[in-house]
């Protein structure tokens, strides 16, 4: 007997050690996301690189910090919670600013109802006055009585000019920040009538700004880099009023160029459409409805056995759908590759799933937490934004009986980029991963 | 008044009922309030604390527990929940008649009753007017019947009468066979009615929700259909012919399993449906039922308000304790509200003075808001912070 219970003693004691070298994961924190952005951080002010995932929930008024880096949220100085940057009652466009350093220290943030910018830093200032993910600055919009919408942001010279849509009057504003503090530049506010509802807007590097439609068949295009003065735009009919937008340089075998990935205002189809052309190249009819897109950069991986270049759509039933970009003598084509659904039990396991993003990328690998990298050979991920989700029952026996369609849940997900299988922040299929614990040095926030 | 609830409003009266599901009280509330009374009191004091309850209610009677959705015309109607009897009550330039604060509505001779032949009636709606009678659309919570029944206008008691009823499971089974409904029952959200002052054109907009033949109230509703009838076949007709139905499955389409509210505009082209599960706000073309889009709302999201301009949408949130509002048609995100109450479940908007009234619950009060969604005031006092109701 005693031998006995010094056994379940000892088990009970490994187990709890080797449990304290990992810490859970903060579920429900980032149930109703309502958007992300993927930005460089060095989230504890240690001078470190890390990719961090910030996400916002429009009614919670805060934004929270997911360290993709690490695969934790980032905590509060207490740290049993994470961490939560205080923003507006309605803040939900996150973006990061074009044609910067990997460490420029902030990124935005915009709430329609206060119509106001929020500017966060995701790095400390070098002279240590300000630290990562402190109180963000407000910069109130020069137009107070309209509701902005989207945006999208470009370094140039000492200023960040961030493009801001009004659909409902029908106009885009420049806005200008201070490159190294944020603060506007209210005397250089810009507005530029724009098409009918001028709604997504993304900027490339060299400073052009592509601008969807959801009022008419057009997209916009508008040269930041020219001057100061207000810009001449040009508008393209690409036979569909426009929504989401994914603006990207790629090189499908015909050299460098511009491409834009186009979902409908209210429709199924997907438009690639090239810049230099100005023309659509190709239409595909998503037979569902889709819901967020990746336009993946020219260093993605590979999906599908083997091809390189793709799109992937997610429908409103949480089906991922691989679509490839095949050239063509006259052009380029969509084509179906795969689809996979995400809701399944080996993915992330869920009755209902509404992903109102996906964001992407190279996350930024630091040798020192003494991880191993999930996925090979770059750390190229991909991460499914999501707005609502159910888990599945946990008694199926009869579809008729009890618990029918599951709690909500929070599912984040991720996946390795181009893969076919997926998990939810939190949870991890493989052996959980021994790295060095840091939680002592978290206070020092 | 505890517990605030269902609200309508009709020329310059807002009247307001309470849902008593506390059973520690043996009875509900129905309130008149001037708008205009409102108004002034608003402009004199700003201060935002309770407007004076005599300078503002004009009407106050006690009605039986669990009132579901007010209906208002020239009567005030709505059936209760908690006997299954339905209620009309005459309207008068003050607010309506049988104003007596200490006595039930059952009491006061001016008033009809009529018992249901069903359980939970909840949404209805007039869906027609005429010289001498109305006719009112009662639906329940707990099935797929709706009854037609009649209002006399010329009498002063007894007035309802039921002249016929049709079970919504019946049309569901002839547009999309039998099987669409196998073990399945159907039960009516919600009932919009579109185009109203139009007698050919108005359209009655059924919410229905499936469930589980074996019925469990704890299990969650596994489809949503949007049914449409011209109410003037749902008058005259004793079948209304499949051809005369329109049907969108909503869980088919557009996977949506649980669904609030809705709203149709007056052209029949778009819906506004608030869905619970996933808890979103859709916006449908009812034309082309590949076109449609949605944006998430915020936690226990109950009900939803169009403003007459159909310019903006308003949707109380109950759990979360807040407001919000987005822009029409394009389903903006417009405002949003911090802390002003817990348990907002409906709102009633003024569009003459360009404000909203928001039932908070659990706070025991109706809030003032303005389109913008600041707050202006409440009426009736405020529960404190360690109970609900009051």
């Amino acid at each position: 007997m005693r031998r006995q219970s010094f056994i379940i003693f000892s088990l009970g004691f490994f187990i709890l050690a080797s449990c304290a070298e990992e810490s859970p994961f903060l579920t429900g924190y980032i149930k109703r996301a309502s958007d992300a952005v993927m930005t460089p951080c060095d989230p504890y002010n240690k001078g470190s690189l890390h990719t961090c995932l910030v996400f916002s929930s429009a009614f919670n008024q805060n934004l929270i910090v997911y360290d993709a880096t690490a695969e934790e949220l980032v905590l509060a100085p207490i740290p049993f919670f994470p961490l939560k940057i205080k923003v507006g009652p309605a803040t939900n466009d996150l973006v990061t600013v074009k044609n910067v350093n990997e460490d420029f220290p902030y990124f935005l943030a915009l709430d329609p109802a206060e119509a106001a910018i929020y500017i966060i830093r995701a790095f400390p200032s070098s002279d240590k006055k300000h630290r990562s993910f402190e109180m963000p600055l407000r910069e109130n919009l020069v137009q107070r009585d309209k509701k902005p919408f989207k945006m999208a942001a470009w370094a140039h010279d000492e200023d960040v000019i961030v493009v801001v849509t009004y659909p409902g009057e029908g106009e885009i504003e420049l806005v200008f920040l201070d490159k190294i503090t944020g603060k506007i530049k209210k005397d250089k506010s810009q507005v530029i009538k724009i098409g009918s509802k001028p709604s997504h807007v993304e900027i490339n590097k060299e400073g052009i700004a592509v601008i969807s439609d959801e009022g008419s068949n057009n997209i916009h295009e508008i040269n930041l880099a020219d001057s100061n003065n207000p810009k001449a735009s040009s508008s393209y009919d690409i036979g569909m009023p426009s929504d989401k937008i994914s603006l990207r340089e790629r090189d499908f075998g015909q050299g460098m160029k511009s491409y834009v990935a186009i979902l409908p205002a209210m429709g199924t189809e997907l438009k690639l459409f090239r810049l230099s052309d100005k023309k659509v190249l190709d239409t595909y009819n998503l037979n569902s409805h889709p819901q967020a897109l990746y336009f993946p950069d020219q260093n993605s991986e590979p999906c599908c056995d083997g091809e390189k270049n793709w799109i992937a759509l997610v429908d409103n039933k949480g089906k991922l759908n691989y679509i490839a970009i095949k050239p063509e003598a006259d052009g380029l084509r969509l084509k179906e590759l795969k689809n996979f659904d995400l809701t399944s039990e080996k993915n992330l396991s869920l009755s209902q799933l509404t992903v109102i993003k996906i964001l992407g990328g190279q996350v930024i690998f630091d040798p020192s937490l003494k991880q191993e990298k999930r996925c090979l050979p770059n750390n190229r991920k991909m991460f499914f934004i999501s707005s609502f989700a159910q888990e599945k029952p946990y008694f199926r026996y009869d579809e008729n009986l009890l618990s029918g369609n599951g709690h909500e849940v929070e599912a984040q997900g991720q996946s390795c980029e181009g893969q076919s299988s997926a998990f939810r922040f939190g949870t991890v299929s493989a052996e959980p991963i021994p790295r060095k614990n840091e939680r002592h040095d978290r206070n020092e926030r | 008044m505890h517990y605030p609830f269902s609200m309508a409003i009709s020329d310059n009266t807002l009247v307001v009922s309470s849902q008593a599901s506390d059973h520690k009280y043996g009875f509900g509330r129905l309130v008149a309030i001037d708008l205009n009374a409102v108004d002034q009191a608003l402009a004199k004091d700003q201060s935002k604390a309770a407007l004076p309850f005599n300078e503002i209610v004009t009407s106050n009677t006690r009605i039986a527990r669990d009132a579901g959705l007010i209906a208002i015309d020239g009567q005030i109607v709505f059936g209760s929940r908690e006997n299954n009897n339905l209620y009309a009550v005459p309207r008068d330039q003050n607010g309506f008649l049988c104003n007596d604060s200490e006595k039930k509505l059952e009491s006061c001779p001016e008033a009809s009753v009529l018992a249901l032949a069903a359980s939970d009636p909840y949404a209805l709606e007039f869906i027609s007017q005429g010289e001498s009678e109305n006719k009112i659309l009662v639906t329940y919570l707990s099935s797929d019947r709706l009854d037609i029944v009649n209002l006399d206008k010329n009498k002063k008691n007894n007035a309802l009468k039921p002249v016929k009823h049709f079970f919504a499971a019946d049309w569901v089974r002839e547009k999309l066979g039998e099987k669409a409904l196998k073990d399945k029952r159907l039960i009516t959200r919600k009932i919009f009615l579109a185009n109203k002052a139009d007698k050919d054109k108005a359209k009655v907009y059924f919410l229905f929700e499936k469930y589980s033949d074996k019925s469990s109230f704890i299990e969650h509703s596994k489809g949503v259909f949007i049914i449409a009838v011209l109410a003037s076949q749902l008058i005259s007709e004793k079948q209304v012919p499949a051809s005369s139905i329109e049907l969108w499955d909503l869980s088919e389409q557009y996977n949506i399993k649980g669904a609030q509210d809705l709203y149709v505009n007056d052209e029949g082209s778009l819906a506004y449906v608030l869905a619970r599960l996933p808890e979103s706000i859709f916006k449908i073309d009812l034309h082309d039922q590949k076109r449609f889009e949605s944006q998430p709302v915020c936690l226990g999201a109950s009900s939803l308000a169009v403003t007459a301009a159909q310019d903006r949408l308003f949707i109380p949130c109950y759990q979360d304790n807040k407001v919000i509002s987005f822009k029409l048609p394009s389903l903006r995100l417009d405002n949003a509200t911090g802390y002003y109450g817990r348990g907002p479940a409906f709102i009633a908007i003024d569009d003459n003075h360009k404000r909203i009234f928001v039932s908070y619950n659990n706070d025991n009060k109706v809030g003032i808001l303005n389109f913008n969604l600041d707050y202006l005031g409440h009426i009736f006092n405020q529960a404190s912070s360690h109970s609900t109701g009051s």
